[in-house]
């Protein structure tokens, strides 16, 4: 009963933080200079105020945000402005699998490179091991996407030929593009895995393990694992959502028609319906991602289960 | 900066060892007769009518025919295209056109008279509202149609006596007509589909996506993917099939310049829609087979505020202008080849060159700036210098900033760079002093450059309302002698320099890369490139 009380609440929480965003992204979108009709060259006023009224633009912008909230409780979101003849839901449609995919496949790249990394340099703490780790990890977190892309698509695109430099043609396409996304996070759950393994190590049980002689393998693996990478857990939640969110930079080194695209250039384009489109999917993505992370900590952990009952 | 810097010489670095390891797409579809074109950036519309941009009218030329077409490697030369002939009356008033018997639409329909009838009244309609409407003002009574002072299209200058046979009929003179007409915004578009998903004038309908599309051009399109490819496939039912020698063209929108040219050296694509001023040297270097540079129909320039004090006085306005060393500003910033301005609409085969008006005279835009009464740039108010955000257009603005300050003392400029369309309302509510432009012509004749500057004009912006300039523009428009007409022209664009309500800097020229496949594509000074015409042979073919 608690359960359900506190899903509903949690929903509940959700769907307002969805309409608040909804809200402040709308009327800000409005506060920009300049509207999606203008142009390289500019068009004559009689054209330009037609254009506004075709839009709806030319009514009060009370009016138009009421007619965009019904509009969206009957899951319309509109047409964009800036990829005309194709409406919202067609460009998301369009790119939100390759963001995911890519998205995904980083985060597979940064669980492949973190876990490993943090755990060896947990095990020989304070040894070169562990500097040489984590000197690696701080550069990951240092150096940009928009460096590390290039350098990728450079070295095992253009220089290898393992890889496309550019492109979505083939199933391999991904990999480039998810292991540039994936060097950022893997550093990040590196450090995280760190510190969560170094906590546990240093506890009495693990002691214990030793004094028994049980192999350092078995210590690392057998009882301090799944405790030690608790912090990556509860990163997991965040991880994906900037994963899948921040790919913009990815999508334009190697060319992706992904959604990371439109979430920018709608903003430039002042493609307000895309904008808000785009902002609503995130927003949706977001706010599971962290419901699902809640629902999974409480599931894992009694104590928290009893500290919201 | 430090980031960027690594980006370049990453990108360099990716030149000096790329491998041909892989089997190339390039080599594939040159194989396959499939041209890989980079296109900028992603295609606002696929409908003639709608769009404006130089990356969606390549696209259309491979999709419409209009009544002529463009030449392979003559910017002067007018091809013809649904019309098969044409005739003008002496005053260039009345162009009569006879229009093929087998020109068909991609569904097989026959292209009449009246489709094209159809076509202008459609791009005309106040209600359809269409950005490039003002190209069809050509056109008796079409620009009081388009702004609802008439309602009768009937009145438009447009009439056809059978389904072969249209005459159009002129405002004004223009002996340049048929340069106009090879314009996107002349092309026809197939009234039925048009009218199976909306109204004449319901805008971006489904009309436009594959399998409903339909065109007249030497290609039918084939595929349509946001931000990845527009494909096209050559047209069955084409007039002229048997000289269309790809068998698909693929346009990918690349807007960032750098992954372009990783693309191209990826041997991904076959061109790239530009090349960024810093990889220009390199590849003149190593590669100079590959890299293009060739004159294009465009100015960049400054708009100056004539409103604005000190603005207002024209001898400021020319002591900022002959400060400038643009010589040093095309050798040693934008690196492109392009032509030092000597006035605004760059010289072309048409026949027109202005009259030089503007140098580099340091000693005289002294002279000038103290008669204005600012010595030594002394007591030369503060004033902005806005651009929008790009590193070409901050370094040009950088080095003329240094160039007032050292030539004329004047060290109050403020550099301003705003995002592309907040920079947009800035110009059109004219909230500048100083601000950054570039104008790319829409046809091969000068009007398309000066007739901005009359009082009033959409693109004007500056304030400058001069009355003896647009009288000797509205003179102009009255002759029919060519030589005449140019004569009276170079007497308003004369006008426009001694009163510089802009200040020209240079000359565009089209820079990109090109692969060495790539047959029958010349330069071009509107960079219009017929399809139908280009091939694709591998090098090594062409060498036997």
């Amino acid at each position: 009963m608690d359960q359900t009380r506190y899903i509903l609440s949690r929903l509940g929480q959700s769907l307002l933080a969805l309409f608040c965003i909804i809200t402040i992204t709308f009327f800000i979108a409005r506060l920009a200079p300049g509207g999606p009709f203008n142009d390289d060259k500019a068009v004559p006023a009689h054209i330009q105020a037609k254009m506004e009224a075709y839009y709806g633009l030319d009514k009060p912008l009370p009016v138009q945000y009421i007619k965009y909230i019904g509009n969206l409780l009957t899951g319309d979101f509109g047409s964009s402005f800036g990829n005309k003849g194709f409406t919202v839901a067609e460009v998301i449609a369009q790119g939100a699998p390759i963001s995911l995919a890519i998205g995904l496949g980083g985060l597979l790249f940064a669980l492949a490179i973190g876990i490993p990394l943090g755990t060896l340099a947990a095990s020989r703490k304070n040894t070169k091991t562990d500097y040489f780790s984590m000197s690696f990890a701080m550069l990951g977190i240092c150096i940009p996407t928009f460096v590390v892309g290039p350098l990728l698509a450079i070295f095992f695109g253009l220089r290898l030929g393992w890889f496309n430099a550019w492109g979505w043609f083939q199933p391999t396409d991904w990999i480039l593009p998810s292991l540039t996304l994936g060097i950022y996070y893997g550093a990040y759950i590196a450090r995280l895995t760190r510190g969560g393994m170094l906590e546990i190590l240093g506890q009495d049980y693990i002691r214990t393990a030793r004094a028994k002689g049980v192999s350092q393998f078995n210590i690392l693996f057998g009882h301090a694992f799944r405790g030690g990478i608790i912090p990556v857990v509860n990163f997991l939640g965040p991880a994906l959502a900037g994963l899948i969110s921040g790919s913009f930079v990815v999508e334009t080194i190697f060319g992706l028609d992904g959604l990371g695209q439109h979430f920018i250039t709608a903003a430039t384009n002042r493609d307000y319906p895309l904008i808000l489109g785009t902002v609503f999917f995130y927003a949706v993505l977001i706010i599971t991602v962290n419901f699902l992370v809640d629902l999974l900590q409480v599931w894992l952990n009694p104590r928290l289960r009893a500290a919201r009952a | 900066m430090i980031p960027k810097f690594l980006f370049l010489s990453l990108t360099l670095a990716s030149l000096s060892f790329s491998s041909c390891s892989k089997t190339s797409r390039v080599a594939e579809a040159t194989a396959n007769k499939h041209l890989l074109l980079a296109n900028g950036s992603e295609p606002k519309a696929l409908d003639p009518a709608l769009v404006s941009a130089v990356g969606d009218a390549n696209i259309m030329r491979a999709l419409f025919e209009g009544l002529v077409a463009n030449h392979p490697s003559s910017d002067t030369i007018v091809e013809p295209g649904v019309a098969e002939s044409w005739s003008s009356n002496d005053e260039f008033t009345v162009w009569d056109f006879k229009l093929r018997k087998d020109a068909k639409w991609s569904n097989g329909d026959p292209v009449t008279a009246g489709d094209f009838i159809y076509s202008y009244h459609r791009m005309l309609h106040p209600e359809l509202a269409s950005p490039y409407a003002s190209m069809l003002w050509f056109i008796k009574n079409a620009e009081e149609f388009n702004r609802e002072e008439i309602s009768d299209f009937s009145k438009v200058g447009l009439e056809s006596s059978s389904d072969h046979d249209l005459r159009i009929t002129l405002k004004n003179p223009a002996p340049f007509f048929l340069q106009v007409l090879k314009h996107t915004s002349w092309l026809p578009v197939h009234q039925p589909t048009i009218e199976k998903f909306g109204t004449m004038t319901d805008q971006f309908t489904l009309w436009q996506r594959p399998g409903n599309h339909v065109g007249n051009g030497p290609f039918k399109l084939d595929s349509w993917k946001i931000n990845r490819s527009v494909e096209v496939t050559p047209n069955p039912h084409y007039w002229d099939r048997d000289i269309v020698k790809l068998k698909k063209i693929s346009f990918f929108p690349i807007p960032n310049e750098y992954t372009e040219e990783r693309a191209f050296s990826d041997n991904q694509v076959h061109n790239t829609y530009t090349v960024a001023p810093s990889l220009i040297p390199f590849y003149q270097k190593h590669h100079p087979e590959l890299i293009k540079i060739e004159p294009y129909a465009g100015s960049y320039f400054y708009r100056v505020n004539v409103n604005q004090k000190p603005l207002d006085d024209p001898k400021v306005r020319r002591a900022l202008a002959l400060a400038i060393d643009r010589k040093s500003i095309v050798e040693q910033v934008t690196l492109g080849g392009q032509i030092p301005a000597t006035a605004f609409t760059p010289p072309s085969e048409t026949g027109y060159s202005p009259d030089p008006r503007i140098s580099h005279d340091p000693e005289e835009a002294r002279r000038l700036l103290a008669e204005a009464g600012y010595p030594g740039g002394k007591g030369f108010p503060e004033i902005n210098l806005t651009y929008n955000t790009q590193d070409s257009h901050r370094n040009i603005a950088v080095s003329i900033q240094d160039m007032w300050r050292r030539e004329l003392g004047i060290g109050t400029i403020n550099l301003l760079n705003q995002e592309w369309k907040v920079f947009q309302a800035t110009i059109i509510d004219e909230k500048y002093d100083i601000a950054r432009a570039g104008w790319i012509g829409d046809y091969t004749d000068p009007t398309t450059f000066l007739n901005m500057w009359r009082p009033g004009e959409t693109n004007n912006n500056t304030g400058w309302a001069n009355e003896v300039f647009a009288e000797a523009l509205e003179s102009a428009s009255y002759l029919s002698d060519p030589n005449a007409r140019f004569e009276k022209l170079r007497e308003a664009e004369n006008i426009l320099m001694d009163d510089l309500p802009i200040i020209p800097l240079y000359w565009y020229t089209r820079v990109y890369l090109k692969h060495p496949d790539i047959v029958n594509w010349d330069p071009l000074i509107l960079d219009n490139h017929p399809y139908k015409h280009i091939d694709l042979v591998s090098a090594s073919e062409q060498k036997n």
